[in-house]
Protein backbone atom coordinates (compact mmCIF):
# COMPACT_ATOMS: atom_id res chain seq x y z
CA UNK A 1 0.00 0.00 0.00
CA UNK A 2 1.13 3.30 -0.24
CA UNK A 3 1.99 5.45 3.06
CA UNK A 4 3.89 8.57 3.98
CA UNK A 5 6.51 7.63 5.98
CA UNK A 6 8.39 9.44 8.70
CA UNK A 7 12.04 10.53 7.42
CA UNK A 8 13.21 12.80 10.23
CA UNK A 9 13.30 16.21 12.08
CA UNK A 10 14.13 18.07 8.75
CA UNK A 11 12.28 19.29 5.87
CA UNK A 12 11.01 17.21 4.19
CA UNK A 13 9.33 15.00 6.71
CA UNK A 14 7.66 12.67 4.81
CA UNK A 15 8.83 10.27 2.14
CA UNK A 16 5.89 8.10 -0.19
CA UNK A 17 6.72 4.40 -0.12
CA UNK A 18 5.17 1.13 -0.92
CA UNK A 19 5.10 -1.04 2.47
CA UNK A 20 2.87 -3.61 3.25
CA UNK A 21 -0.62 -3.58 4.10
CA UNK A 22 -1.48 -4.18 7.78
CA UNK A 23 -3.29 -7.43 9.13
CA UNK A 24 -5.75 -6.97 11.30
CA UNK A 25 -4.60 -8.46 14.74
CA UNK A 26 -7.13 -9.61 18.04
CA UNK A 27 -9.66 -7.18 18.86
CA UNK A 28 -8.27 -5.00 15.63
CA UNK A 29 -10.30 -3.36 12.31
CA UNK A 30 -8.61 -2.57 9.28
CA UNK A 31 -9.64 0.57 8.18
CA UNK A 32 -9.49 1.77 3.86
CA UNK A 33 -8.48 5.62 4.78
CA UNK A 34 -10.61 8.41 2.93
CA UNK A 35 -8.30 11.26 4.12
CA UNK A 36 -6.33 12.48 6.76
CA UNK A 37 -6.29 15.74 7.98
CA UNK A 38 -2.67 18.03 8.24
CA UNK A 39 -2.65 18.76 11.88
CA UNK A 40 -0.21 21.22 14.16
CA UNK A 41 0.53 18.23 16.39
CA UNK A 42 2.16 16.61 13.57
CA UNK A 43 4.72 19.23 13.68
CA UNK A 44 5.64 18.98 16.85
CA UNK A 45 5.75 15.12 16.67
CA UNK A 46 7.89 15.50 13.74
CA UNK A 47 10.78 17.94 15.56
CA UNK A 48 10.51 15.50 18.73
CA UNK A 49 8.72 17.50 20.90
CA UNK A 50 6.60 14.37 21.72
CA UNK A 51 9.75 12.25 21.98
CA UNK A 52 11.78 10.04 19.50
CA UNK A 53 9.99 9.17 16.28
CA UNK A 54 11.36 6.14 14.65
CA UNK A 55 11.86 6.34 10.47
CA UNK A 56 9.60 4.66 8.96
CA UNK A 57 6.96 5.60 11.07
CA UNK A 58 3.54 6.55 9.49
CA UNK A 59 1.66 9.73 11.18
CA UNK A 60 -1.75 11.17 10.46
CA UNK A 61 -3.79 11.15 13.17
CA UNK A 62 -7.34 12.54 11.94
CA UNK A 63 -8.69 9.60 9.72
CA UNK A 64 -11.47 8.72 7.78
CA UNK A 65 -12.74 5.84 6.15
CA UNK A 66 -14.49 2.53 5.70
CA UNK A 67 -14.08 -0.46 7.71
CA UNK A 68 -12.01 -3.27 5.55
CA UNK A 69 -12.06 -6.09 7.70
CA UNK A 70 -12.08 -7.26 10.99
CA UNK A 71 -9.43 -9.37 13.48
CA UNK A 72 -9.94 -12.23 15.56
CA UNK A 73 -11.97 -11.26 19.03
CA UNK A 74 -13.44 -8.31 17.45
CA UNK A 75 -16.58 -7.69 19.93
CA UNK A 76 -18.03 -4.80 17.57
CA UNK A 77 -20.21 -2.54 19.79
CA UNK A 78 -21.34 -0.83 17.09
CA UNK A 79 -22.28 -3.37 14.90
CA UNK A 80 -20.05 -2.69 12.41
CA UNK A 81 -19.79 -4.06 8.98
CA UNK A 82 -17.38 -3.99 6.24
CA UNK A 83 -17.64 -0.84 3.84
CA UNK A 84 -19.10 1.11 6.54
CA UNK A 85 -18.04 4.51 6.54
CA UNK A 86 -16.63 5.33 9.91
CA UNK A 87 -13.47 8.16 11.56
CA UNK A 88 -10.87 6.66 13.58
CA UNK A 89 -9.86 8.21 17.24
CA UNK A 90 -6.14 9.01 18.10
CA UNK A 91 -7.37 8.53 21.88
CA UNK A 92 -7.46 4.71 22.34
CA UNK A 93 -8.48 3.75 25.27
CA UNK A 94 -8.54 0.84 27.05
CA UNK A 95 -12.13 0.84 27.78
CA UNK A 96 -12.11 -0.81 31.90
CA UNK A 97 -9.83 1.55 34.02
CA UNK A 98 -11.19 3.97 36.26
CA UNK A 99 -10.78 6.88 34.75
CA UNK A 100 -12.95 5.20 31.73
CA UNK A 101 -15.33 4.06 33.98
CA UNK A 102 -15.65 7.75 35.09
CA UNK A 103 -16.09 8.81 31.46
CA UNK A 104 -12.51 10.41 31.45
CA UNK A 105 -11.26 7.99 28.15
CA UNK A 106 -9.33 10.96 27.08
CA UNK A 107 -6.73 10.81 30.08
CA UNK A 108 -6.76 6.74 30.21
CA UNK A 109 -2.97 5.35 30.88
CA UNK A 110 -2.93 3.20 27.76
CA UNK A 111 -4.56 5.46 25.58
CA UNK A 112 -1.22 7.70 26.51
CA UNK A 113 0.64 4.85 25.21
CA UNK A 114 -1.04 4.13 21.79
CA UNK A 115 -2.18 7.23 20.12
CA UNK A 116 -2.51 6.04 16.36
CA UNK A 117 0.20 8.20 14.05
CA UNK A 118 1.24 9.94 17.41
CA UNK A 119 2.45 7.17 19.63
CA UNK A 120 3.36 3.47 19.30
CA UNK A 121 0.86 2.78 16.15
CA UNK A 122 1.12 3.71 12.44
CA UNK A 123 -1.62 6.14 11.59
CA UNK A 124 -3.30 6.99 8.43
CA UNK A 125 -1.66 8.80 6.05
CA UNK A 126 -1.18 5.44 3.98
CA UNK A 127 -4.01 3.65 2.71
CA UNK A 128 -4.85 1.58 4.64
CA UNK A 129 -4.56 1.15 9.01
CA UNK A 130 -5.24 -0.99 11.63
CA UNK A 131 -6.33 0.28 15.44
CA UNK A 132 -8.17 -1.69 18.01
CA UNK A 133 -11.53 -1.22 17.51
CA UNK A 134 -12.64 1.12 20.41
CA UNK A 135 -11.37 3.98 18.64
CA UNK A 136 -13.25 2.80 15.32
CA UNK A 137 -16.12 5.25 15.86
CA UNK A 138 -19.53 4.93 12.92
CA UNK A 139 -20.47 7.73 10.86
CA UNK A 140 -24.22 8.64 10.05
CA UNK A 141 -25.78 8.65 6.87
CA UNK A 142 -25.23 11.97 4.93
CA UNK A 143 -21.88 12.96 6.28
CA UNK A 144 -19.19 13.60 4.04
CA UNK A 145 -16.79 10.85 4.44
CA UNK A 146 -13.70 12.98 3.13
CA UNK A 147 -14.46 15.94 5.03
CA UNK A 148 -15.26 14.37 8.48
CA UNK A 149 -11.91 13.69 9.01
CA UNK A 150 -11.23 16.70 10.85
CA UNK A 151 -13.59 15.36 13.32
CA UNK A 152 -11.57 13.00 14.96
CA UNK A 153 -9.32 15.92 16.08
CA UNK A 154 -9.84 19.29 15.40
CA UNK A 155 -13.47 19.34 16.06
CA UNK A 156 -13.09 16.61 18.83
CA UNK A 157 -10.72 18.68 20.45
CA UNK A 158 -12.55 21.53 20.34
CA UNK A 159 -15.78 20.44 21.11
CA UNK A 160 -14.26 18.20 24.52
CA UNK A 161 -12.75 21.85 25.40
CA UNK A 162 -16.34 23.52 24.87
CA UNK A 163 -18.06 21.17 27.00
CA UNK A 164 -15.62 21.45 29.57
CA UNK A 165 -15.77 24.54 29.88
CA UNK A 166 -19.31 24.33 30.18
CA UNK A 167 -20.10 26.54 27.01
CA UNK A 168 -24.48 26.35 26.17
CA UNK A 169 -26.67 29.00 25.33
CA UNK A 170 -25.54 32.44 25.85
CA UNK A 171 -22.03 32.01 27.10
CA UNK A 172 -19.90 34.76 26.11
CA UNK A 173 -16.61 32.78 24.39
CA UNK A 174 -13.50 34.75 23.22
CA UNK A 175 -11.48 32.09 20.83
CA UNK A 176 -7.38 32.95 20.75
CA UNK A 177 -6.09 31.02 17.76
CA UNK A 178 -8.37 30.62 14.87
CA UNK A 179 -6.20 27.48 13.50
CA UNK A 180 -7.85 24.12 12.74
CA UNK A 181 -9.28 23.54 16.72
CA UNK A 182 -10.26 27.52 17.17
CA UNK A 183 -11.75 27.25 14.16
CA UNK A 184 -13.90 24.15 14.89
CA UNK A 185 -14.56 25.98 18.52
CA UNK A 186 -16.20 28.53 16.89
CA UNK A 187 -18.41 26.71 14.45
CA UNK A 188 -19.11 24.54 17.10
CA UNK A 189 -19.78 26.74 19.67
CA UNK A 190 -22.14 28.89 17.10
CA UNK A 191 -24.26 25.93 17.08
CA UNK A 192 -24.16 25.43 20.57
CA UNK A 193 -26.02 28.68 20.92
CA UNK A 194 -22.90 30.20 22.71
CA UNK A 195 -22.78 34.59 22.19
CA UNK A 196 -20.90 36.27 21.39
CA UNK A 197 -18.04 34.47 19.84
CA UNK A 198 -14.95 36.80 19.76
CA UNK A 199 -12.24 35.25 17.73
CA UNK A 200 -8.91 36.78 18.12
CA UNK A 201 -6.08 36.00 15.22
CA UNK A 202 -2.87 37.48 13.72
CA UNK A 203 -4.30 36.24 10.25
CA UNK A 204 -6.92 38.23 8.38
CA UNK A 205 -7.83 35.54 6.17
CA UNK A 206 -7.89 33.34 9.31
CA UNK A 207 -10.35 35.73 10.81
CA UNK A 208 -12.54 36.01 7.54
CA UNK A 209 -12.88 31.90 8.16
CA UNK A 210 -13.91 32.33 11.77
CA UNK A 211 -16.81 35.05 10.55
CA UNK A 212 -17.91 32.77 7.97
CA UNK A 213 -17.70 29.95 10.87
CA UNK A 214 -19.72 31.75 13.17
CA UNK A 215 -17.80 33.90 15.09
CA UNK A 216 -19.82 37.19 15.93
CA UNK A 217 -16.50 39.97 16.39
CA UNK A 218 -13.42 39.29 14.79
CA UNK A 219 -10.09 40.63 16.61
CA UNK A 220 -6.51 40.90 14.41
CA UNK A 221 -4.14 41.60 17.31
CA UNK A 222 -1.60 43.12 15.13
CA UNK A 223 -3.91 45.75 14.20
CA UNK A 224 -5.90 46.74 17.13
CA UNK A 225 -5.62 46.32 20.94
CA UNK A 226 -7.88 42.77 21.84
CA UNK A 227 -7.96 43.57 25.52
CA UNK A 228 -9.68 47.03 25.12
CA UNK A 229 -11.82 45.82 21.78
CA UNK A 230 -12.54 42.58 24.10
CA UNK A 231 -13.66 45.28 27.37
CA UNK A 232 -15.59 47.12 24.82
CA UNK A 233 -17.78 44.11 23.72
CA UNK A 234 -17.85 42.32 26.89
CA UNK A 235 -17.51 45.06 29.75
CA UNK A 236 -17.32 42.37 32.53
CA UNK A 237 -15.44 39.90 30.68
CA UNK A 238 -16.12 36.51 28.59
CA UNK A 239 -17.40 33.50 30.56
CA UNK A 240 -14.82 31.17 28.63
CA UNK A 241 -12.03 31.92 26.85
CA UNK A 242 -10.58 29.16 24.76
CA UNK A 243 -6.86 29.33 24.07
CA UNK A 244 -6.04 27.14 20.94
CA UNK A 245 -2.88 28.93 19.85
CA UNK A 246 0.05 25.93 19.73
CA UNK A 247 1.84 28.26 21.97
CA UNK A 248 -0.79 29.37 24.69
CA UNK A 249 0.52 31.57 27.38
CA UNK A 250 -2.57 32.85 29.41
CA UNK A 251 -1.55 36.48 29.31
CA UNK A 252 -4.39 37.86 26.79
CA UNK A 253 -6.65 35.13 28.60
CA UNK A 254 -6.21 36.38 32.16
CA UNK A 255 -7.00 39.88 30.94
CA UNK A 256 -10.41 38.95 29.61
CA UNK A 257 -11.94 36.34 31.58
CA UNK A 258 -14.83 37.27 33.49
CA UNK A 259 -15.27 37.12 37.09
CA UNK A 260 -15.43 32.86 37.87
CA UNK A 261 -14.93 32.52 34.41
CA UNK A 262 -13.22 29.55 32.38
CA UNK A 263 -9.71 29.38 30.80
CA UNK A 264 -9.39 26.25 28.80
CA UNK A 265 -6.40 24.97 26.71
CA UNK A 266 -5.87 23.29 24.15
CA UNK A 267 -2.34 23.52 22.61
CA UNK A 268 0.34 21.69 22.95
CA UNK A 269 3.16 23.66 23.35
CA UNK A 270 6.67 22.76 23.17
CA UNK A 271 8.41 20.62 26.08
CA UNK A 272 9.48 23.99 27.06
CA UNK A 273 6.54 26.25 27.12
CA UNK A 274 4.73 26.96 30.76
CA UNK A 275 2.45 29.80 31.88
CA UNK A 276 2.62 31.69 34.55
CA UNK A 277 -0.24 33.17 36.62
CA UNK A 278 -0.93 36.27 38.42
CA UNK A 279 -2.05 34.86 41.90
CA UNK A 280 -4.30 37.98 43.11
CA UNK A 281 -6.90 37.77 39.95
CA UNK A 282 -7.05 33.82 39.41
CA UNK A 283 -8.10 33.49 43.51
CA UNK A 284 -9.98 36.55 43.86
CA UNK A 285 -12.05 36.20 40.73
CA UNK A 286 -12.27 32.68 40.78
CA UNK A 287 -10.91 31.31 37.96
CA UNK A 288 -10.88 28.45 36.30
CA UNK A 289 -8.58 27.23 34.34
CA UNK A 290 -8.45 24.09 32.86
CA UNK A 291 -6.18 21.72 30.47
CA UNK A 292 -7.70 19.89 27.70
CA UNK A 293 -6.46 16.43 26.40
CA UNK A 294 -8.41 15.56 23.01
CA UNK A 295 -12.39 14.09 23.38
CA UNK A 296 -13.55 11.35 24.91
CA UNK A 297 -13.63 8.96 21.70
CA UNK A 298 -17.00 7.01 22.37
CA UNK A 299 -18.74 10.01 24.04
CA UNK A 300 -17.70 12.78 22.41
CA UNK A 301 -17.42 12.08 18.43
CA UNK A 302 -21.01 10.86 18.79
CA UNK A 303 -22.53 13.56 19.45
CA UNK A 304 -20.42 15.93 16.99
CA UNK A 305 -20.82 13.79 14.26
CA UNK A 306 -25.00 14.20 14.97
CA UNK A 307 -24.71 17.76 14.90
CA UNK A 308 -22.93 17.08 11.53
CA UNK A 309 -25.49 14.67 10.23
CA UNK A 310 -28.14 17.33 11.62
CA UNK A 311 -26.56 20.24 9.66
CA UNK A 312 -26.11 22.40 12.49
CA UNK A 313 -22.09 21.95 11.52
CA UNK A 314 -20.93 21.78 7.84
CA UNK A 315 -17.80 20.01 8.29
CA UNK A 316 -17.12 21.53 4.44
CA UNK A 317 -16.64 25.12 5.78
CA UNK A 318 -13.75 24.04 7.45
CA UNK A 319 -11.66 22.54 5.22
CA UNK A 320 -10.09 25.15 3.17
CA UNK A 321 -7.13 22.78 1.22
CA UNK A 322 -7.42 19.64 -0.04
CA UNK A 323 -4.31 17.58 -1.40
CA UNK A 324 -3.07 14.45 -2.99
CA UNK A 325 -0.50 11.88 -0.92
CA UNK A 326 1.78 13.06 -3.48
CA UNK A 327 1.64 17.10 -2.04
CA UNK A 328 1.89 15.60 1.56
CA UNK A 329 5.19 17.54 2.50
CA UNK A 330 3.93 20.82 0.37
CA UNK A 331 0.63 20.19 3.11
CA UNK A 332 2.63 20.72 5.93
CA UNK A 333 5.03 23.57 4.61
CA UNK A 334 2.02 25.27 4.28
CA UNK A 335 0.34 24.47 7.41
CA UNK A 336 3.99 26.09 9.11
CA UNK A 337 2.79 28.69 7.02
CA UNK A 338 -0.11 29.20 8.84
CA UNK A 339 -2.20 29.10 5.16
CA UNK A 340 -4.60 26.21 6.02
CA UNK A 341 -7.89 26.82 8.32
CA UNK A 342 -7.71 23.01 7.67
CA UNK A 343 -6.62 20.47 5.37
CA UNK A 344 -7.13 17.20 4.38
CA UNK A 345 -5.26 14.69 1.98
CA UNK A 346 -7.36 12.45 0.34
CA UNK A 347 -6.22 8.59 0.00
CA UNK A 348 -9.45 6.43 -1.33
CA UNK B 1 -9.57 78.93 44.13
CA UNK B 2 -7.24 77.30 46.21
CA UNK B 3 -7.68 78.34 49.39
CA UNK B 4 -11.50 76.69 48.54
CA UNK B 5 -10.08 73.93 46.42
CA UNK B 6 -9.86 72.66 43.13
CA UNK B 7 -13.20 71.40 41.32
CA UNK B 8 -13.16 67.70 40.90
CA UNK B 9 -12.86 67.46 37.51
CA UNK B 10 -10.92 70.00 36.36
CA UNK B 11 -7.68 71.04 34.44
CA UNK B 12 -6.84 72.59 37.63
CA UNK B 13 -6.97 69.70 39.79
CA UNK B 14 -5.48 67.61 37.30
CA UNK B 15 -2.32 69.82 37.26
CA UNK B 16 -2.17 69.94 41.29
CA UNK B 17 -2.83 66.51 41.50
CA UNK B 18 0.28 65.98 39.18
CA UNK B 19 2.05 68.16 41.29
CA UNK B 20 1.48 66.44 44.69
CA UNK B 21 2.13 63.39 43.52
CA UNK B 22 5.53 64.47 42.51
CA UNK B 23 5.78 65.19 46.10
CA UNK B 24 5.06 61.99 47.08
CA UNK B 25 8.26 60.00 47.81
CA UNK B 26 6.03 56.62 48.83
CA UNK B 27 4.65 56.98 45.64
CA UNK B 28 7.48 57.66 43.99
CA UNK B 29 9.56 54.27 45.66
CA UNK B 30 6.80 51.92 44.56
CA UNK B 31 5.93 53.51 41.14
CA UNK B 32 9.74 53.32 40.21
CA UNK B 33 9.35 51.22 37.07
CA UNK B 34 5.99 52.49 36.22
CA UNK B 35 6.30 54.23 32.23
CA UNK B 36 2.63 54.72 30.95
CA UNK B 37 0.37 57.38 30.64
CA UNK B 38 -2.65 57.28 32.48
CA UNK B 39 -6.23 58.23 32.16
CA UNK B 40 -8.83 58.26 34.65
CA UNK B 41 -11.87 59.01 32.74
CA UNK B 42 -15.44 60.02 35.06
CA UNK B 43 -18.78 59.40 33.54
CA UNK B 44 -22.16 60.52 34.78
CA UNK B 45 -20.99 63.80 36.04
CA UNK B 46 -23.90 65.76 37.70
CA UNK B 47 -25.47 68.20 35.45
CA UNK B 48 -24.21 71.24 38.30
CA UNK B 49 -21.10 69.79 38.30
CA UNK B 50 -20.87 69.92 34.23
CA UNK B 51 -22.01 73.46 34.56
CA UNK B 52 -19.53 74.01 36.88
CA UNK B 53 -16.66 72.33 35.06
CA UNK B 54 -17.77 74.80 31.68
CA UNK B 55 -17.77 77.52 33.65
CA UNK B 56 -14.13 77.06 34.24
CA UNK B 57 -13.22 76.27 30.91
CA UNK B 58 -15.14 79.15 29.34
CA UNK B 59 -17.39 76.96 27.56
CA UNK B 60 -21.21 77.42 26.85
CA UNK B 61 -23.23 75.14 29.58
CA UNK B 62 -23.91 71.72 27.83
CA UNK B 63 -27.44 72.15 28.44
CA UNK B 64 -27.16 75.53 26.27
CA UNK B 65 -26.02 73.16 23.65
CA UNK B 66 -28.57 70.90 24.18
CA UNK B 67 -26.48 68.18 25.33
CA UNK B 68 -24.88 66.38 28.37
CA UNK B 69 -21.29 66.03 28.85
CA UNK B 70 -20.44 61.98 28.54
CA UNK B 71 -17.99 62.03 30.47
CA UNK B 72 -14.17 64.04 32.14
CA UNK B 73 -11.20 62.37 31.90
CA UNK B 74 -7.49 63.57 33.51
CA UNK B 75 -4.50 62.00 31.51
CA UNK B 76 -1.23 61.75 33.81
CA UNK B 77 1.82 61.12 31.98
CA UNK B 78 3.71 59.02 34.89
CA UNK B 79 6.81 57.95 34.21
CA UNK B 80 9.58 56.10 37.33
CA UNK B 81 7.23 57.43 40.00
CA UNK B 82 7.00 60.73 38.80
CA UNK B 83 4.34 62.62 37.36
CA UNK B 84 5.40 64.64 33.97
CA UNK B 85 2.16 66.79 33.10
CA UNK B 86 -1.57 66.41 33.18
CA UNK B 87 -4.36 66.95 30.26
CA UNK B 88 -8.42 67.32 30.85
CA UNK B 89 -10.75 65.78 28.45
CA UNK B 90 -14.04 66.69 28.07
CA UNK B 91 -16.28 64.47 26.08
CA UNK B 92 -18.92 66.27 24.80
CA UNK B 93 -21.70 64.71 22.25
CA UNK B 94 -21.12 67.72 19.84
CA UNK B 95 -18.96 69.97 17.99
CA UNK B 96 -18.68 73.64 19.98
CA UNK B 97 -19.67 76.76 18.25
CA UNK B 98 -16.29 78.12 16.18
CA UNK B 99 -15.89 81.15 18.05
CA UNK B 100 -14.94 79.30 21.68
CA UNK B 101 -11.26 78.22 22.32
CA UNK B 102 -10.33 75.83 24.96
CA UNK B 103 -7.12 76.56 27.21
CA UNK B 104 -3.79 74.33 25.72
CA UNK B 105 -4.03 71.49 28.23
CA UNK B 106 -7.90 71.03 27.93
CA UNK B 107 -8.60 68.73 25.07
CA UNK B 108 -12.51 67.97 23.67
CA UNK B 109 -13.09 64.29 22.45
CA UNK B 110 -12.16 60.94 24.07
CA UNK B 111 -9.28 60.07 25.72
CA UNK B 112 -6.77 57.66 25.03
CA UNK B 113 -3.69 56.55 27.15
CA UNK B 114 -1.71 53.07 27.76
CA UNK B 115 -4.16 52.83 30.82
CA UNK B 116 -7.64 54.06 30.56
CA UNK B 117 -9.36 53.86 33.73
CA UNK B 118 -13.14 54.60 34.13
CA UNK B 119 -15.60 54.47 37.12
CA UNK B 120 -18.38 57.13 37.31
CA UNK B 121 -17.48 60.78 39.27
CA UNK B 122 -19.25 59.23 42.22
CA UNK B 123 -17.19 56.45 43.12
CA UNK B 124 -13.70 58.83 41.70
CA UNK B 125 -15.35 60.94 44.41
CA UNK B 126 -15.58 58.36 46.96
CA UNK B 127 -11.82 56.89 46.19
CA UNK B 128 -10.53 60.36 46.41
CA UNK B 129 -12.57 61.42 49.90
CA UNK B 130 -10.87 57.64 50.93
CA UNK B 131 -14.11 55.72 51.45
CA UNK B 132 -13.29 53.14 47.91
CA UNK B 133 -10.24 51.65 48.61
CA UNK B 134 -8.59 51.10 44.59
CA UNK B 135 -7.62 47.82 44.34
CA UNK B 136 -10.90 46.45 45.57
CA UNK B 137 -12.38 48.52 43.08
CA UNK B 138 -10.23 47.69 40.51
CA UNK B 139 -10.54 43.90 41.47
CA UNK B 140 -14.68 44.15 41.45
CA UNK B 141 -14.74 46.04 38.59
CA UNK B 142 -16.08 49.08 40.08
CA UNK B 143 -12.87 50.87 38.10
CA UNK B 144 -13.56 49.05 34.61
CA UNK B 145 -9.91 49.13 32.99
CA UNK B 146 -10.99 49.51 29.40
CA UNK B 147 -7.37 49.82 27.68
CA UNK B 148 -4.66 48.23 29.45
CA UNK B 149 -3.07 45.38 31.60
CA UNK B 150 -5.49 44.79 33.97
CA UNK B 151 -2.54 42.16 35.59
CA UNK B 152 0.07 44.90 34.75
CA UNK B 153 -1.96 47.23 37.15
CA UNK B 154 -2.35 44.21 39.72
CA UNK B 155 1.56 44.53 39.54
CA UNK B 156 1.42 47.77 40.55
CA UNK B 157 -1.91 48.06 43.16
CA UNK B 158 1.10 49.36 45.77
CA UNK B 159 1.68 52.38 43.88
CA UNK B 160 -2.04 52.38 42.95
CA UNK B 161 -3.15 52.70 47.15
CA UNK B 162 -0.61 55.17 47.03
CA UNK B 163 -1.96 57.35 44.04
CA UNK B 164 -4.74 57.39 45.32
CA UNK B 165 -3.85 58.64 48.89
CA UNK B 166 -2.13 61.22 47.28
CA UNK B 167 -5.38 62.73 46.08
CA UNK B 168 -6.31 63.91 49.58
CA UNK B 169 -3.39 66.05 49.48
CA UNK B 170 -4.92 67.85 46.40
CA UNK B 171 -7.53 70.24 48.00
CA UNK B 172 -10.29 69.44 46.35
CA UNK B 173 -13.69 70.94 45.86
CA UNK B 174 -16.83 68.82 45.18
CA UNK B 175 -19.59 71.35 43.78
CA UNK B 176 -22.47 68.25 43.50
Amino acid sequence: MKAATYKGPNKPYLEIKEVSTPKPGPGEILVRVAATGICHSDIHLFKGDFGPVMPGFIPGHEISGWVEDFGPDVKNPWGLKKGDPVIVSWIVPDGICKYCASGKENYCPAAAGRMPGLVGLNGGHAEYLTVPEIAVIPLEKGVDIYYAAPIACAYGTAYHALREAGVGPGTSLVVIGVGGVGLSAVQLASAMGAYPIIAVDIRDYALDKAKELGATHVINSTKEDPISRIREILPDGADVVHEARPEPDLKLSMEVVARAGTIVVTGLGGPKSYFSVNVLPFVVNGIRIIGSLGYRPRLDLPEIIKLVASGKVDVKKLVSHTYVPEQINEAYENLEKGLHARAIVKWG
Amino acid sequence: MASEGFVYPSPQWAEAFCKAINENQEYREAAKDWKWDVAFVATEIPDNVADKLSEILGLPKPRDLGVKVNSGAIKLVLRNGTCQGSEFYIDLPTNLPPNVSVPANVKIGKVDADFILEATYSFWKDIITGKADPVAALLSRKIKVKKGSFLTLIQYSSAAVKLANTTRNVPTKFVD
